[in-house]
């Protein structure tokens, strides 16, 4: 999710800002001595803080599942391919505002994503374009050019490929955005490429929490994910889209607060030395009632139309 | 005082850079690091930044069950050593590049879904330094193809 896309939360960056601010007042000859030793003082008590302080800061990022992550996450649980569920194509036309670009940036490499892993060739080559769209109206340049979308059409039957293309246009687009300093941007083509992961995959649910144990098991786990969106988000308070996103989350946030998670034994690693794997082991128990799904079946709808129309 | 002023107005300048990530990091992100992952798909997100001697930089990242992941943590070479560590929110360490031989990779699944944090570490040539060398540093996951 720092500006890698993913937003570091630099204790460092606070410390420049004070002494930015200590410094300005010290280059105003038109202060008062006393004010100026008011600002030494300050400047000197800010200093050991300071610090003090550098040497324990750093840099934090949270980091969502990306849309191919999700797509991947969603195939592996034995869910089927429903075309009916993707954004349509045609829905291109409405988004005119950046905010609506960005979000639906994400929502259609999410979908280009789920009909790749599904060898949809046609629908894949049809979302790659709708992408390159928004991106170039986004303003992010070569991210997706006519030659990306030619390679797609050329290896079609090639999944490895094709998942190596969407890889790489996704965090072509990411690291622009991150680069060009619009990390909401950024971090709005994540949450509509998460949301539309879990408007697909709640959907293929038909509502039951029985019928795909895995697929659900998927869903509730986006809680976590949801906690890697809103420290996203924290980040930009203020800034009217994010404010606008947080309080879609905290919608969400409500429900999935109802849903609970616990590891229920010791959390242990052990490591296959033959193939160099390590497997993380605990046993955890996942609690969602039906009522509680419902509720966030319907919220989830809810924030993907709001999204996509 | 005017000394130690300018040095840590030095450290704070080198801070902000970190978010300000360059382009050149992005081809070295690309290039490089990338490569690293071989067999694995990459993720498509972006983890790249710039960070000094002693920094840390921490990446909370949700790990889902079923799937192989394989983390790979790049540095240019102008930096010293990056160490990091796999470890989950209650301070459990899985993984030490220290432990390991310094190695810049480590795969491994979850038995069940977890929230882990990877911690990254840029050791100090000399810790009294008056300037701290500053570099790209990249973070990436890879998911093992089917």
């Amino acid at each position: 999710m720092k500006k890698l896309i993913n937003i570091p939360v630099s204790f460092s960056a606070l410390i420049l800002g004070l002494m930015l601010f200590a410094s300005s007042c010290g280059s105003d000859s038109s202060q008062k001595k006393k004010e100026s030793e008011i600002s030494s003082e300050a400047a000197k008590n800010l200093n050991e803080k300071a610090m003090e302080e550098f040497n324990k800061s750093k840099l934090i990022f949270y980091s969502l599942p990306s849309p191919l992550e999700t797509a991947m996450l969603i195939k592996r649980a034995g869910a089927v391919y429903d075309e009916d569920l993707l954004n349509p194509i045609d829905n291109l036309n409405k988004y005119t505002t950046n905010l609506k670009m960005a979000l639906n940036l994400g929502i259609y490499s999410a979908d280009l994503s789920y009909t790749s892993l599904f060898d949809q060739t046609q629908s894949s080559v049809k979302y790659m374009a709708n992408a390159k769209k928004l991106a170039d109206g986004l303003g992010i340049l070569n991210a997706i050019d006519e030659n990306t979308i030619k390679k797609l059409e050329n290896n079609m039957n090639n999944r490895d490929v094709v998942l190596d293309i969407i890889s790489e246009t996704f965090m072509n687009s990411n690291a622009y955005l991150s680069e060009e300093n619009r990390p909401v941007m950024a971090v709005s083509v994540l949450i509509g490429g998460w949301i539309e992961g879990l408007y697909i995959a709640t959907k293929l649910t038909n509502g039951s929490l029985v019928n795909n144990k895995k697929l659900i098991e998927r869903i509730v786990y986006q809680k976590l994910s949801l906690y890697t969106v809103m420290n996203l988000l924290a980040e930009y308070q203020g800034n009217e889209d994010a404010d606008y996103l947080q309080s879609k989350m905290k919608e969400l946030k409500v429900i999935f607060d109802q849903v609970k998670i616990r590891n229920t034994s010791k959390v242990e690693a052990s490591t296959d030395v033959k193939n160099k794997v390590t497997t993380i082991k605990a046993d955890s128990e996942v609690d969602i009632s039906q009522e509680v799904f419902n509720k966030l079946l319907k919220k989830v709808d809810e924030i993907r139309t709001e999204f996509i129309l | 005082m005017l000394r130690k002023y300018r040095l840590i107005f030095l450290f704070a300048l080198f801070a902000v850079s970190a978010g300000q990530v360059d382009a050149q990091c992005f081809s070295y992100a690309r290039g490089v690091c990338k490569s690293e992952l071989k067999d694995f798909v990459h993720d498509g997100n972006y983890n790249v930044t710039i960070l000094a001697e002693g920094e840390t930089f921490e990446i909370y990242k949700t790990f889902f069950s079923e799937q192989e992941y394989r983390v790979v943590v790049c540095k240019v070479d102008s930096l010293p050593p990056v160490n990091f560590q796999v470890i989950d929110v209650e301070g459990n360490v899985f993984f030490d590049s220290r432990k390991q031989n310094g190695a810049h990779a480590w795969d491994f699944k979850v038995e069940s879904t977890q929230q882990l944090v990877i911690r990254l570490k840029v050791s100090e040539k000399d810790k009294n330094a008056k300037e701290k060398i500053a570099g790209c540093v990249s973070v990436m996951f890879g998911i093992k193809r089917d």
